[in-house]
């Protein structure tokens, strides 16, 4: 059963298409990444998700229902820009907006004075969000975002700008969610973080899906490089006629090896000028994936 | 409890703990307390206003010190000293001094008799500034009648009778009752009951202009500092335009409330306490008024609060608002440059005419229904059914344009394209 259902979604903006004719399904309880560079398209697709606007064609389903707005009670969403109103306490956000969300007060204050205390914002209930630092605000927007304790939770580049304290918090955060059995479905151009999160993965480029599938099945499809770790200078790779491609970072390197070209080639001819202190097949990562796939996109 | 509600309820109450607030309640009951009691106690400061009569006609010294005491308004604030030279150097030495006394403020001034070409008599007044005192006033007021009677005895006429001839006359005022067809004679306090209307409108004008302000930052503080998009995963704009218009309604009322119990309070004080025979509570006697006034508050917030919501949800700073906002604010503008004509003529063709227009009916019907005579009630059910038609028309568009503007960033659109936005067919899914 799929939490999101998008079928050939097209949304322009004047005379810009930001989205394209984008189909793809969010299978319920999974972590669902879409993945992206700036202006993929990744937050307009997420906008017409949660039903903020619409799409020109297409159709989108979110929890068997034509529109979030229907089902907002069971959705959260974590937009990339956060806002929250300024001379309000901690606790007064939580209850308003699980209020919105049709949660009672009584009930609201109570998960919030539960969600603050084991996130680390226990002593902050009263305290204004004027009053809060960055990483707080974050935290406490986060806490407002799943109060309703939503089935599926939408978080538009919920990683960005947080330091690694922070990262990890809301890292935790994500992973609490989805061990009570919810979806999430978040947008980053962060690889990294979905590549250790994700069951699955869509990425986008300038508005077009260029690729989606599960984290292993995307994986597998494409071939991986070679990891060295090296003392000496790698230059010479480069130039290797086995070599397709070299991201080299002076003492790492990730070598691409032409097809059918066995890797043990490139370890015999590396460790003739240089001094080789790791040798490692890899699976691509998905930035690797990424960058290939839409180079040899049309 | 519905979204639109809790929408409302949060906006109210930041908006009732805000520090402009507290000042929109007290800035206005405080400006006309100060413009009202502020010139009485200095005046009771002040104390008497003393006036030399330099070297006049011993009768018209005591009859001016006859005039004086006959009059309760003047008897107490305006002091005369006589002084007549004997000889042309006490003359000069007296003058020079009464002039020295004017100039160290000692003596308000110096009334003077002075011979005119032919023989008349006049009178002159110097002091040291041409002010508004009003023992000066009320010289220059009377100080002819002395000369005319003065004049009338060198011509032969018994003074006496130029003397009554020229006594104040009082035309007595009388107003007809529009209840019984009977006059009676018009007090100062139904002279009073005359600015009612003036006074409504201007409140109700200044309300709805001050909160529409207020909303347009605020929409402009959600929108930049994007909690706009939070609240728009959980309510539709609709709610939540229909939310803060709510707000922005109870924060009138409760504003409204609070200048009107406060005026009232101090009308009743002031008219206890130093108006004698004028009762300044008459100006709220009238309990009907104060529910059209509650009534076109609302509708006319409505209809101002949904089009400049729309409009300035177009827009990301104050200044971008300036552009879209002027039509909108010239129109506000327009019936208080009428409310002094509307108030006067309340039935007349223009004043009927502009009523009827929706952008102005709330200010001009109030006016007209707190003037007398009050227009026909089929006039105020077709005034406000035409008003409510206008906010629909002014809710669905500036609902669109909120659905539109709200999560744009970047230039704002110019009135043409506003428009263009108007006609453009609805999003699918809001």
């Amino acid at each position: 059963m799929n939490a999101v259902e998008i079928r050939a979604v097209t949304k322009r903006f004047g005379d810009f298409v930001a989205v394209n004719d984008i189909s793809l399904n969010v299978p319920a309880g999974s972590i669902y990444g879409i993945l992206g560079p700036n202006g993929a398209g990744k937050t307009t697709t997420i906008r017409m998700i949660c039903g903020i606007f619409g799409p020109d064609r297409g159709s989108v389903q979110v929890l068997g229902a034509p529109s979030a707005l229907s089902v907002r009670n069971r959705v959260g969403y974590l937009p990339e820009e956060k806002g929250l109103y300024k001379k309000m306490t901690a606790l007064d956000l939580l209850t308003y907006f699980g209020g919105l969300k049709g949660v009672a007060p009584a009930e609201a204050r109570r998960r919030g004075k539960a969600l603050m205390e084991r996130y680390g914002l226990g002593e902050h209930v009263n305290k204004k969000a004027e009053a809060m630092s960055k990483g707080m605000h974050q935290k406490l927007q986060l806490l407002v975002t799943v109060l309703h304790e939503p089935e599926l939770l939408i978080l538009d580049e919920p990683f960005s700008g947080l330091d690694p304290v922070n990262h990890d918090t809301m890292r935790d955060l994500i992973l609490d969610q989805r061990r009570a059995g919810r979806t999430i479905l978040f947008s980053t151009h962060n690889m990294e973080s979905a590549e250790k999160m994700c069951d699955h993965v869509c990425l986008f480029n300038r508005g077009q899906k260029v690729l989606d599938g599960t984290m292993s099945g995307v994986k597998a499809n494409h071939s991986g490089g070679v990891i060295l770790e090296y003392d000496g200078d790698a230059g010479f790779l480069q130039e290797l006629p086995e070599v397709d491609r070299v991201n080299d970072s002076t003492r790492y390197a990730e070598v691409f090896l032409k097809d059918s070209i066995p890797p043990h080639a490139l370890l015999k001819k590396a460790m003739e000028r240089l001094t080789i202190r790791r040798f490692e097949i890899s699976q691509p990562s998905l930035h690797e994936i990424f960058v290939r796939t839409v180079k040899e996109a049309p | 409890m519905s979204r639109i509600l809790l929408v409302a309820l949060r906006d109210y109450r930041e908006r009732v703990r805000s520090r402009g607030f507290i000042v929109t309640i007290l800035i206005v009951p405080i400006m006309i307390v100060a413009s009202v009691g502020v010139p009485m106690l200095l005046d009771r400061a002040a104390g008497p206003t003393y006036f030399a009569l330099f070297d006049l006609p011993e009768r018209w010294s005591e009859q001016l010190q006859d005039m004086i005491n006959a009059d309760e308004d003047v008897k107490d604030n305006l002091k005369i000293e006589t002084t007549a030279p004997k000889s042309d150097a006490e003359r000069q030495s007296m003058l020079e001094d009464l002039r020295n006394r004017v100039r160290t403020e000692k003596l308000y001034g110096i009334v003077a008799a002075e011979t005119l070409e032919g023989g008349d008599r006049t009178a002159s007044i110097t002091t040291r500034t041409s002010g508004t005192n009003d023992g000066l006033r009320w010289l220059r007021r009377n100080l002819p009648t002395l000369v005319r009677v003065d004049r009338a005895g060198r011509l032969g006429l018994d003074p006496d009778q130029t003397r009554e001839l020229y006594a104040p006359v009082d035309i007595k005022p009388y107003i007809l009752s529009l209840a019984d067809g009977k006059s009676k004679e018009a007090s100062d306090t139904d002279r009073l009951a005359a600015f009612a209307p003036m006074i409504f409108t201007y409140l109700l004008w200044l309300t709805t202009f001050t909160l529409v302000q207020q909303l347009l930052m605020s929409t402009l503080e959600e929108k930049t500092n994007r909690t706009i998009e939070v609240i728009l995963s959980s309510v539709s704009p609709m709610e939540f335009m229909a939310g803060k218009v709510t707000a922005g309604v109870l924060e009138g009322l409760t504003i409204l409330a609070a200048w009107l119990g406060t005026l009232w309070l101090f009308a009743g004080y002031l008219s206890q306490h130093y108006l004698k025979g004028i009762d300044l509570t008459i100006l709220f006697a009238n309990k009907a008024n104060l529910v059209f006034f509650s009534m076109y508050f609302a509708l006319g917030f409505i209809l101002f609060a949904s089009m400049t919501v729309g409009l300035g949800s177009l827009c990301s700073t104050i200044r971008e608002t300036q552009g879209l906002m002027t039509p909108v604010m010239v129109l506000m503008v327009v019936p208080i440059l009428a409310m002094s004509f509307v108030g006067e003529n309340p039935n007349s063709p223009i004043a009927v005419v502009m009523s009827y227009i929706p952008f102005f009916t709330p200010f001009l019907m109030m006016n007209r229904i707190a003037a007398t005579p009050p227009p026909h009630w089929i006039e105020i059910v077709l005034a406000t059914s035409v008003l409510l038609g206008a906010i629909f028309a002014s809710v669905w568009a500036g609902a669109k344009l909120f659905r539109i503007g709200v999560l744009m960033y970047g230039k704002p659109p110019k009135i043409g394209e506003v428009i263009r936005l108007l006609r453009s067919p609805q999003s699918k899914t809001m």
